[in-house]
């Protein structure tokens, strides 16, 4: 009901109230002359008294009508349009009422609630900044730090789009106009030798999900489209939800580098082949002089004159060589370790294409090359023997031989001569490249014959590529070993915790943790049997560098606790146990100060293996459970799902420990702006906090 | 008389060796090109072709593998001789059929040594 409806409700009862006092009056009139009609006299008196009686009644029922209307119904119209003003175009307002009224202490109320909430916009406000400046500062630092490399660097994203570039990017590619954001990589550079190192990547990552971080980029030598070479690296950045960054590509500008090797590597080999030649011829006149002595001297002067020319030629050409050599700087090579099962899963997907099946027999094995000439060469060799035999059925097989690697062709048909492999060499590797497929050959140091298989009716290509060491050396573990910590005095916890008060939240760096378990007691034998953590540096979590292990808690796992994590016996079968965990762990967490949701209940299972792990975690605990008690006081919903809803967190992979940890983790981002807004800023606030 | 064919196309090379294997007791029959070689083989039919790789037009591996495909010549011996020094080429030649392989620069004493050791194989076969 709204305030005139209300005042009209009050004015009808009022009204209705009169009349009937009057009807009620005029009735006892009536009455008493029914009864009292023997005395006329007092007739008269009693119509005065009874009319006089009405007036007055009807007086007081105005008066009151005029009191209520001035003290109450006007001053709450007033009180709602001014209402409506703080609501909605200033909540700062002043509430002006005139006079006195009657409504107490609604309109401080009213004036109050205009306070809480302009302060609560305006704490919005702040707060919306406070991340804003602090997201612009952290991109500013960023791009400054990219724009000071040396090295260009382009950011792409699936399409190879360019989602960022650096200015020795734009130098690297002569200021060419097609370096821009949202346009294609492939605008600047030939797409092959980038689509051949991303197919890769892609395929190794689809074996290793986990991978190596060495196993993710390439080097190779690629020309961009004004004809320089320059010399790249191709990264696949890690997949990020909601991040179209794709992978990275870095490069330098060799053209002058890369002619000056290519002019010396021409040179070095042309002149080791030609002196073979005079040296051969000139070392056998020489003995043939020797071994001869009774030659005719037709022949011996025809002997002495090759001496002559041969020494000269020598002479001559080594003079070239050795100028070019002492004053040019040795280059560098792109080769590359890489695994012969990508290689080859690479070129059959392309081949694919072409309705060819190519597929890989024998156990894969290392090989080392300039993987952009490699793949191109195996593709090559596969489209030749289909366009020579007409066979689409090829098998790959990889051999090792001493120092190479052989990939062996197999088909059936019969050998290709060397005179049709004489004509693959002249092929041209691509049209911009300007390179034969021999020289491709040679500069993998490689070359390629056809033979029949043992196998009648069978043939086999043989292209041997040199062998890497990778083959002999074991791989490199995923995590290197850790130091084992020795214990720490029960005092140091406090003078560290003490030291540490002071600092600025943002300045920490933390470890966002969460452990999964058997149970909820840890003293009647309950074990953790998945942990893991999350790292937040510079108020951000850092993708790349999580921890997530299952741990074999030398115990049964009771059934009704499986529905909750989802972790059986057979899971953490053979996992190492809590001792080694917990020292990678710790290893893990450093100098960073722990957080976690009910932090108290993990940090008591913690803290019961420490002792035989032989580690300690030192300092305090962030709970992100008391930081909710604290900043949301109006509601006792404080679950990690509740938070999650509350703060606008996608919540995923809920009940494993990596999954609950980067909740938290991305709550108590949220959190740290929060209490920034209410200005707990150190760590020793956050901790008092916490506690709540 | 053992009878040896030289396919090189450097003349000092072919000169130092004809002279070589004249002196030991050889008939000597010299080509410059691959064509050639391989019509030569034929209508020769030679004991031993001391064979260069690099030539132009038709190259040794290519003239190796023509001659092991011919019937009557696959008894043939043949040392090829190359200016290149590489492992995967040693391999590629002796893949298409040829018995021994010199790398340039060579000796004498290597040559004749080779020549004589496969030759006198073939007698006592």
């Amino acid at each position: 009901m709204n305030l005139t409806a209300a005042r009209r409700t009050v004015f009808l009862y009022l009204a209705a109230g009169g009349i009937f006092l009057s009807a009620a009056i005029v009735s006892c009139a009536y009455l008493l002359i029914l009864f009292q009609a023997a005395n006329p006299v007092r007739h008269t008196a009693i119509y005065f008294a009874l009319a006089l009686t009405a007036c007055i009644a009807s007086a007081i029922i105005f008066v009151l009508f005029i009191i209520l209307r001035t003290l109450v119904f006007r001053p709450l119209e007033i009180l709602g349009r001014e209402a409506r003003i703080i609501a909605s175009i200033n909540p700062g307002h002043v509430i002006e009422l005139p006079g006195n009224h009657l409504l107490g202490e609604l309109p401080k109320a009213i004036s109050d609630l205009g306070e809480a909430f302009m302060r609560a916009k305006r704490e919005t406000a702040e707060a919306a900044s406070v991340i804003s400046s602090d997201i612009e500062n952290s991109k500013i630092h960023l791009e400054t730090i990219l724009m000071t490399l040396r090295e260009g660097i382009i950011v792409c994203d699936e399409r190879a789009r360019i989602m960022f570039y650096n200015a020795a990017a734009r130098a690297v590619f002569h200021e060419n106009a097609s370096l821009g954001l949202g346009r294609s990589l492939y605008l600047l550079c030939m797409a092959a030798p980038i689509e051949n190192a991303l197919a890769l990547l892609r395929q190794r990552r689809t074996r290793h999900p986990e991978g190596h971080d060495t196993e993710n980029d390439i080097s190779f030598m690629c020309s961009t489209l004004q004809g320089a070479l320059i010399n790249c690296r191709i990264h696949l950045l890690p997949i990020v939800p909601g991040v179209s960054w794709s992978f990275l590509f870095t490069c330098e500008d060799l053209s002058r580098e890369a002619d000056a090797r290519e002019r010396r590597e021409n040179l070095l080999r042309m002149t080791i082949k030609s002196m073979r030649g005079p040296l051969t011829s000139l070392g056998l006149s020489v003995e043939s002089l020797e071994m001869l002595p009774d030659l005719d001297a037709v022949n011996r002067a025809a002997l002495e004159r090759t001496i002559v020319s041969d020494a000269r030629s020598l002479i001559g050409q080594f003079t070239v060589l050795a100028r070019e050599i002492q004053e040019r700087e040795s280059p560098r090579y792109v080769v590359n370790d890489v695994f012969s099962e990508d290689l080859v899963a690479c070129v059959a997907r392309r081949l694919e294409e072409r309705k060819i099946r190519l597929t890989m027999i024998g156990a894969p094995l290392w090989v080392k090359a300039d993987i952009h000439s490699l793949l191109f060469m195996l593709e090559f060799f596969a489209l030749k023997l289909h366009e020579y035999s007409g066979v689409d059925v090829l098998e790959l097989e990889t051999l090792l031989g001493d120092r190479h690697v052989y990939f062996n062709y197999y088909w059936e048909g019969v050998e290709v001569p060397q005179a049709e492999i004489g004509k693959w060499m002249s092929s041209f590797r691509e049209p911009s490249a300007a390179h034969t497929v021999a020289e491709v050959l040679e500069h993998i140091g490689s070359e390629v014959w056809s033979k029949p298989h043992q196998t009648p009716g069978f043939a086999v290509l043989c292209f041997p590529v040199p062998s890497s060491t990778s083959q002999w050396e074991p791989p490199t573990p995923l995590l290197p070993a850790r130091p084992v910590y020795t214990d720490f005095v029960a005092d140091e916890d406090a003078v560290e915790t003490a030291s540490l008060k002071d600092l600025s939240l943002d300045s920490i760096s933390f470890v966002v943790f969460d452990t999964e378990t058997t149970g909820l007691a840890p003293l009647e034998g309950d074990e953790i049997i998945s942990l893991a953590g999350v790292k937040i540096v510079n108020m951000g979590i850092i993708v790349g560098e999580t921890f997530d292990r299952l741990v074999d808690p030398r115990r049964s796992i009771p059934q009704p606790s499986i529905r909750f994590h989802g972790i059986t016996d057979a899971m953490v079968r053979g996992k190492p146990h809590i001792e080694e965990t917990l020292r990678a762990f710790h290893a893990f967490v450093g100098d960073s100060v722990l957080v976690g949701h009910n932090a108290a209940f993990d940090m008591r299972f913690l803290r019961i293996k420490e002792g035989r792990a032989g580690v300690r975690f030192r300092g305090p605990a962030l709970d992100t459970l008391g930081m909710s008690r604290y900043l949301h006081d109006h509601t006792p919903e404080h679950s990690l799902d509740a938070v999650a809803k509350r703060l606008g967190v996608e919540v995923r992979d809920r009940h494993t420990a990596l999954g609950d940890s980067l909740i938290t983790a991305q709550i108590f981002i949220k959190m740290l702006y929060l209490l920034k807004t209410q200005g707990i800023a150190t760590l020793g606030q956050a901790m008092e906090v916490s506690r709540q | 008389m053992h009878r040896i064919l030289i396919v090189d196309d450097e003349p000092n090379i072919v000169l130092a060796l004809e002279l070589l294997m004249k002196k030991e007791g050889y008939e000597v029959h010299t080509v410059d090109d691959g064509d050639r070689a391989v019509q030569a083989a034929k209508e020769l039919r030679p004991d031993l072709i001391l064979l260069d790789i690099m030539m132009p037009k038709m190259d040794g591996y290519e003239v190796c593998q023509r001659i092991r495909s011919d019937a009557l010549l696959k008894d043939v011996s043949i040392i090829m001789l190359t200016a290149k020094g590489r492992e995967v080429e040693r391999e590629k030649g002796l893949a298409l059929g040829a018995d021994h392989y010199i790398t340039k620069p060579f000796s004498t004493r290597q040559v004749v040594m080779k020549v004589k050791e496969i030759l006198a194989a073939r007698s006592s076969q």
